[in-house]
């Protein structure tokens, strides 16, 4: 049975480097991706994972074990990206207000433009590289904050309770948060299909 | 033309997506749902949109060599240095946690080993000066040739000798070597002895 975190944390606290590279390797992946997803440059979202490793390990015993030691670890990741993003100085880390109490206007969102004609099996159609790139891409079309809570979710499976402890937002932002978010990818998404069919001649799976 | 039932749920589509809402709350979603087909495909939306995003994601990830990644990370930790007793209780301490398997198989064959070796090394031991590699042979040549006896030397490494005083020849015949005989036998001299050693 795979020991749980806050065990490996407490021996890492006491110098263990093999309960901390336990820990590393078990969220390496999620934590590349979440930094993938921020900064897009794959060397770069590499380098990211691993600064996020490092300062974990520097402020170990900062970590009270209150939450969750992934909340935390994302957290950190989340910042080195943010701080990443400010120094290049990218569009992406320019600060996009957007009103989530704003009353959503429907026919943006696209409906329907993906469920039907995208189809909901990505083994189908999303298992590709380009689109799978395409995605990536897309997300740097979205307000940070959007893409942060997307990728926690998406890429963690956070609960709105982990989402609202991680990025310190109420809960009731954390779900009007995420709608809009997913709204603005759906409608990037949308614009891919189009011009993927446009391209193929093929309406529908 | 606005839908007031799709305004009311429109803001929990994307919890009850995630599973977030309340028994009765994500009951009367799914009442919605089965009325609204604006609703209905927005849900089937948020959900592909969803599993492409996390399939996409997933296989970025996939494209990176992981191998030496955690590696990397630990090279760059720099831990205070902890003095030696702390180093070992550690060491041993993760021994224990890590490799206690290794490491208790490791002992079980090293105590079988040497419950084996011990006796076999006391029933085959050599007593000591005697068939030793390092000792030379020398004999004495006495003046007295008409002596019985004759001492054999044996010179150790370390200086000590082990003298033995054998029988010498009584004959002339004892003297001579051995010679094969017509046969191509050899044929053992025949000495009369005094005693043995």
């Amino acid at each position: 049975m795979a020991t749980d975190d806050l065990t490996l944390v407490q021996r890492a606290r006491k110098g263990d480097q093999r309960a901390f590279k336990l820990l590393v390797e078990r969220y390496q992946r999620k934590v590349y991706s979440v930094a993938l997803g921020m900064v897009k440059d794959k060397e770069e979202a590499r380098d990211v994972a691993q600064e996020a490793f490092v300062k974990v390990y520097k402020y170990l015993d900062h970590f009270k074990g209150d939450a969750s030691f992934y909340t935390w670890l994302y957290r950190i990741t989340v910042n080195i990206c943010i701080d990443v993003l400010r120094k290049k100085g990218s569009k992406g880390d320019e600060h996009v207000e957007f009103d989530e109490s704003v009353k959503l206007d429907t026919a943006e969102a696209g409906i329907g433009a993906l469920g039907s004609r995208l189809g909901t099996n990505p083994q189908k159609s999303a298992l590709r590289r380009e689109l799978a790139e395409r995605i990536t891409s897309a997300m740097q079309d979205i307000p940070p904050a959007h893409r942060e809570i997307l990728l926690l979710r998406e890429v963690e499976g956070m609960s709105y309770e982990d989402l609202s402890r991680t990025l310190e937002i109420p809960k009731g932002t954390v779900m009007s948060r995420l709608f809009h978010a997913r709204l603005k990818m759906q409608k990037i998404l949308r614009e891919y299909v189009e011009l993927d069919e446009s391209k193929t001649g093929v309406g529908s799976e | 033309m606005k839908n007031p039932a799709r305004e009311k749920f429109l803001p929990l589509l994307s919890p009850y997506v995630d599973g977030e809402l309340s028994v009765e709350e994500r009951r009367q979603v799914e009442q919605h749902l089965a009325h609204n087909e604006e609703s209905a495909r927005q849900v089937a939306d948020l959900r592909a949109g969803d599993a492409l995003m996390r399939h996409a994601l997933e296989m970025q990830a996939d494209e990176v060599e992981w191998k030496g990644f955690s590696d990397g990370v630990m090279a760059r930790l720099t831990p205070e240095k902890l003095p030696w007793l702390e180093r070992a209780k550690l060491t041993l301490s993760e021994m224990l946690t890590w490799q206690r398997g290794p490491l208790l198989a490791g002992l079980a064959g090293a105590t079988a080993a040497v419950a084996i070796a011990i006796p076999v090394t006391m029933r085959f031991a050599t007593p000591d000066g005697y068939g030793a590699t390092r000792v030379q042979v020398q004999t004495v040549a006495l003046d007295d040739t008409q002596a019985n006896v004759k001492p054999v030397v044996m010179e150790t490494d370390d200086g000590n000798a082990v003298i033995w005083v054998v029988d010498g020849p009584e004959t002339d015949t004892a003297e001579q070597p051995k010679k094969p005989a017509e046969d191509g036998k050899v044929k053992e001299p025949t000495t009369t002895k005094q005693g043995e050693l």
